[in-house]
């Protein structure tokens, strides 16, 4: 019986953070790839709305996942989950080179896009599979999901 | 509007901008060096945050008003206007004041855009309640001591209008998509007869720069309308920009319409200078280079010239935001004959000649200069005075008309300008709800009045309406046309009666009676 008890409060419980990780994860490797679009299609502006809109998104609820994660690490429950020190750091890191994307894109017309935007979208992008590598190796790859 | 907001707004520009020192560009460079037909141009930046400084728009008190330059004096015209933009002097003395505010429905593509209009509410003072705008005022100073007598509504509910032109029995309206005419006689307090789409214009769903200005040609056929461009730089496409950036030619009789000069950013304040016959507009340049680029300017309009938008500023200064880049239209690029500073947003424009203004500004052009929100330091907002010699803009523009912003709060913005019925200087003060008059301080008014459209035929109907002595506004058509052969035969009116012409005046498709015609009604007007 007590291996199905959900009221074990040495159990560990669902982390907040796991719901909003993602988003940043996904919008920006998406923004990746509408930047390649926008970059081959000759500066079709449709992708580098695209873009802004992703990055925003990832940016909103990159945000919202910080505050969940700080909550879970006051969770005695949810403690143990948290992600390695150095993920955390590449995470943080990761959302502030996207909001000086969400700049880089805000300006008008081809510059905006190529060649700085593309480049921060790639740099973004090697950071995020960096990321979810080193996490990977730690358990809390359940917390992350990735 | 709430001060925490703009402590807000300009505490985050600041943050941005220390946080970001490399981006930024140094405060010390002289606006003066960009002021003249050679102005100093820098290297463009490309800040990741554009600067912004926005003023709080707090209005006039009783009894304040702006300064004005040695041998003016200023007062009160009109006030409790809402937003006027420009006004218009009619032959006869009276003065049309065009009130409105920008159409809605500019679609958000990008977070930007939020931010964006946003700001641009506060720099206009829109944030309160809003007060019924989009109208046409008569105001009539009937014994011509400067002060206005009777104010009068002559329409309302139009669709964003900016410019007039008055000829022949009907007044023509430039709408934020279409000009259309009223027939209207002078000394008429109301239109009731319906109106006619002439030309239909690039209008929304977009509509980035609305503000259509009109003028008429010295000989009374054609109308010049100037069409802004649909973005900054192109940020929505080359395809929202077809007949646009662009001064349109439009046939009076016909409404037919082509593009008589392209490639300007943002063109208002059409006048034709008296002393030359030549067409004259000041120019907004574009942003985001920096807070000393581009400087907007003033220029003479040839036939037929590209004057660089969006591809190249002042001649052959390229714009490497557009793309793909077209070297030949560059090459085309004419440069303007005279810049007024960066971010000034210059609107009005009218000349000096023939108004009753001191012997200092005898021969130039005044200038309304609305006043910047995109760079760190407030420029403009006040109204200039460009000397003119030889029929060319030379030396350095004089402040005439300052004090509309203090301490960081404006007062005012100035947008069109004008020269009423006794020759003193008007100024439409959009944010700051009045009319202004800059008159000669030794009281000197000219001898009759001149209107705006100073053309051959309106000079000669003013005569008549003189005549008439202004009462019985029905006696003033047949004879207007009974006098057609006393001036030059090259200058002559139509021979056609008033009537017939304004009935020949349909739109070319004969089709459209809306007010608001659909952007599929645009002729095909796109040059080059």
């Amino acid at each position: 019986m007590t291996v199905f008890s959900s009221d074990n409060r040495d159990s560990a419980a669902y982390p907040l953070q796991s719901l909003f990780v993602p988003f940043p994860f996904v919008c920006f490797t998406l923004t990746l790839g509408t930047d390649l679009a926008f970059w081959l299609s000759d500066g079709h502006l449709m992708w580098q709305n695209f873009s802004s809109w992703l990055l925003f998104a990832g940016l909103v609820f990159g945000g919202v996942a910080i505050v969940a994660g700080l909550l879970d690490m006051l969770r005695p429950r949810t403690r143990p989950l948290r992600p390695a020190f150095l993920t955390i750091v590449i995470y943080i890191v990761i959302l502030a080179l996207a909001f000086l994307n969400s700049l880089v894109h805000a300006g008008d017309g081809w510059t905006a896009v190529v060649p700085y935007g593309l480049a921060i979208s790639v740099v973004t992008f090697v950071l995020s599979v960096f990321a979810a590598a080193i996490s990977a190796r730690k358990y809390s790859r359940l917390a992350w999901r990735i | 509007m709430k001060p925490s907001r703009i402590l807000f707004a300009s505490a985050l520009s600041l943050s941005l901008g220390t946080a970001l020192p490399a981006f930024s560009q140094s405060n010390d460079f002289d606006v003066n060096s960009q002021i003249g037909p050679d102005p100093v141009l820098p290297e463009p930046s490309h800040p990741l945050i554009p600067d912004l400084k926005v003023a709080e728009v707090i209005g006039w008190k009783d009894g304040e008003t702006p300064k004005v330059a040695e041998g003016l004096k200023v007062t009160v015209y009109a006030k409790d206007l809402s937003s006027p933009r420009t006004v218009h002097t009619l032959p006869n003395g009276d003065v049309l004041v065009v009130q409105s505010k920008a159409p809605a429905g500019e679609p958000t593509s990008r977070p930007k855009d939020f931010i964006r209009a946003w700001i641009m509410k506060i720099a206009h003072g829109d944030l309160g309640e809003q007060k019924e705008t989009n109208i046409i005022t008569l105001l009539r100073d009937t014994n011509r001591d400067g002060t206005v007598d009777e104010r009068h509504d002559l329409l309302t509910k139009l669709d964003s209008p900016f410019g007039l032109a008055w000829v022949d029995n009907t007044l023509y309206v430039a709408s934020a998509s279409a000009v259309i005419a009223y027939p209207y006689e002078l000394g008429q307090n109301e239109i009731t007869a319906p109106p006619k789409v002439l030309t239909p214009l690039p209008g929304g769903p977009i509509n980035h720069h609305w503000t259509k200005d009109l003028a008429l040609s010295p000989d009374g056929k054609m109308l010049y309308v100037s069409v802004g461009s649909n973005s900054n730089i192109v940020e929505n496409g080359l395809e929202a920009e077809k007949g646009r950036a662009a001064i349109w030619q439009v046939d009076r009789q016909t409404g037919a319409a082509r593009v008589f000069a392209s490639g300007l950013r943002n063109p208002n304040g059409l006048a034709f200078n008296p002393d030359t016959g030549v067409l004259y507009t000041v120019v907004n340049e574009r942003d985001e280079l920096g807070p000393n680029l581009v400087p907007d300017y003033m220029t003479s309009v040839k036939e037929d010239g590209f004057y660089g938008w969006p591809w190249s500023y002042y001649g052959n200064h390229v714009d490497v935001r557009v793309h793909p880049p077209r070297p030949d239209m560059v090459e085309r690029a004419i440069a303007p004959d005279y810049a007024l500073s960066s971010h000034v947003a210059a609107l009005g424009l009218t000349f000096s000649a023939n108004s009753a203004m001191p012997s200092a500004f005898a021969s130039g052009a005044f200038i309304g200069e609305h006043g910047s929100w995109n760079r760190d330091h407030f420029n403009g907002y006040k109204v200039v005075y460009v000397p003119f010699e030889n029929g060319k803009p030379v030396g350095k523009a004089q402040d005439v008309v300052t004090g509309f912003i203090e301490n960081d709060q404006a007062r005012g913005r100035p947008v069109g300008v004008g020269i009423d019925g006794t020759g003193a200087l008007l100024v439409a003060d959009d944010s700051g709800n009045t009319v202004w008059r800059v008159a000669n301080a030794d009281g000197t008014v000219i001898p009759q009045p001149i209107g705006t459209d100073q053309t051959a035929a309106t000079a000669q109907q003013a005569a008549t309406t003189d005549k008439t002595d202004r009462a019985p506004v029905a006696a003033v058509n047949p004879p207007a046309n009974g006098t057609t052969g006393s001036t030059e035969p090259a200058l002559a009116a139509p021979t056609a009666p008033a009537e017939e012409r304004l009935t020949g005046q349909a739109p070319v498709s004969g089709k459209s009676d809306t007010l608001q015609p659909s952007q599929t009604d645009i002729a095909p007007a796109a040059r080059p």
